[in-house]
């Protein structure tokens, strides 16, 4: 059995000049469907994001990107340690710019973000939820190794709740040869 | 002049059973404007909390247990490694507040672990306007180690040594004894 390869992606740190992109792409309600991005995103929604991801990353929570395929910003993924989880967990987030659906950029993202999570920190345990009607993002999460732990509901209904331990991460993926 | 003791506490480890104290005391809007616990609390709370003490306990990162006085869950306090340095956690329901029980909860958590984990040091941190828990980590030998500001205030940041924990705990016994 060959096992497809991640899509090609680069990670890099999210910085102001994503604004522009952050700005066109997280206006998409169906980005705002399925995350916690707000609808209708803000006019300086984009920048605000940058500059708070920017500012995260002068205290030493730096691990959000932009993400690229090639030349094209298609996304943006990162795990942070204060999206507002009250478990004291650093948790996983993302979201494809709807263009570039379909491609396995949000799993090749993800298994980015967490491999350079997990060579510069030791945190033994990560987060994710996604909502119950999500299941490209429920796929990814799965593939890269996490665990179903149960859900949470909202007004905007149920947030299946995700934990990746580290070990199981490093056991899954491979590191790079 | 005569110091008063502890109040009198046992700690369990923290399982699914106390789930349903869990919710009932930290949906209390007074318990999260000290904490990160969210208001209003999640229907199922208590049971994600409990589970995923559980789930990170197994993996070796999170100690965490359930505070009783006689036949009477009182609160919770822990100590994990959620975000890479042990920190110390700890809510007690508002019914039980002022007899000394979060004082005496984080003295046996702490010296629980120090003794099982051998970590060299535990951390807190605490919101300035929150001197009842300011006063439990300063009882308990935790030195003052800088502050951060956030939306909700003022973050004091403590940190506790396991040698000079040990030497206060020796002092505390002789007195006792």
């Amino acid at each position: 059995m060959v096992k497809k390869k991640a899509a090609p992606v680069r990670i890099e740190p999210l910085e102001m000049r994503h604004a522009p992109f952050l700005q066109r792409y997280a206006s998409d309600p169906d980005i705002a469907a399925m995350t916690t991005v707000p609808h209708p995103y803000p006019e300086n929604g984009g920048e605000e994001f940058a500059r708070m991801e920017m500012r995260k990353r002068a205290e030493g929570d730096p691990f959000t990107y932009a993400v690229y395929a090639g030349e094209n910003f298609v996304g943006t993924c990162g795990v942070g340690l204060d999206k507002c989880n009250d478990q004291g967990l650093p948790e996983l987030g993302y979201w494809i710019a709807k263009p570039f659906w379909g491609r396995g950029y949000g799993y090749a993202a993800a298994l980015a973000v967490l491999t350079r999570v997990f060579s510069e920190r030791g945190y033994p345990i990560i987060l994710a939820r996604c909502h119950e009607h999500n299941p490209a993002s429920i796929r990814i999460l799965e593939k890269c190794g996490f665990q179903p732990d149960g859900s949470e509901t909202d007004e905007r209904g149920i947030w299946f709740c995700y934990l990746l331990k580290q070990n199981d991460f490093n056991r899954i993926v491979p590191t790079k040869e | 002049m005569v110091k008063k003791k502890a109040a009198s506490v046992q700690i369990e480890p923290l399982e699914m059973r106390h789930a349903p104290f869990l919710q009932r005391y930290a949906s209390d809007a007074a318990i999260a404007a000290t904490t990160p616990i969210p208001h209003p609390l999640p229907e199922n709370w208590g049971e994600n909390a409990a589970r995923r003490a559980m789930f990170a306990r197994d993996e070796g990162s999170y100690f965490c247990y359930a505070v009783y006085n006689g036949e009477t869950f009182v609160g919770l306090c822990s100590v994990g490694l959620l975000q890479e340095r042990p920190e110390l956690y700890y809510f007690i329901g508002k019914p039980f507040w002022g007899r000394g029980y979060g004082y005496a909860a984080a003295l046996a958590v702490l010296k629980r672990v120090f003794s099982e984990q051998g970590y060299p040091i535990i951390v807190a941190r605490c919101l300035t306007h929150n001197p009842a828990s300011m006063r439990i980590l300063e009882k308990c030998g935790f030195q003052p180690n800088g502050t951060e500001e956030e939306e909700r205030g003022t973050l004091a940041h403590y940190i506790l040594k396991r040698d000079d924990f040990n030497r206060i705990e020796q002092a505390r016994a002789g007195k006792d004894g």
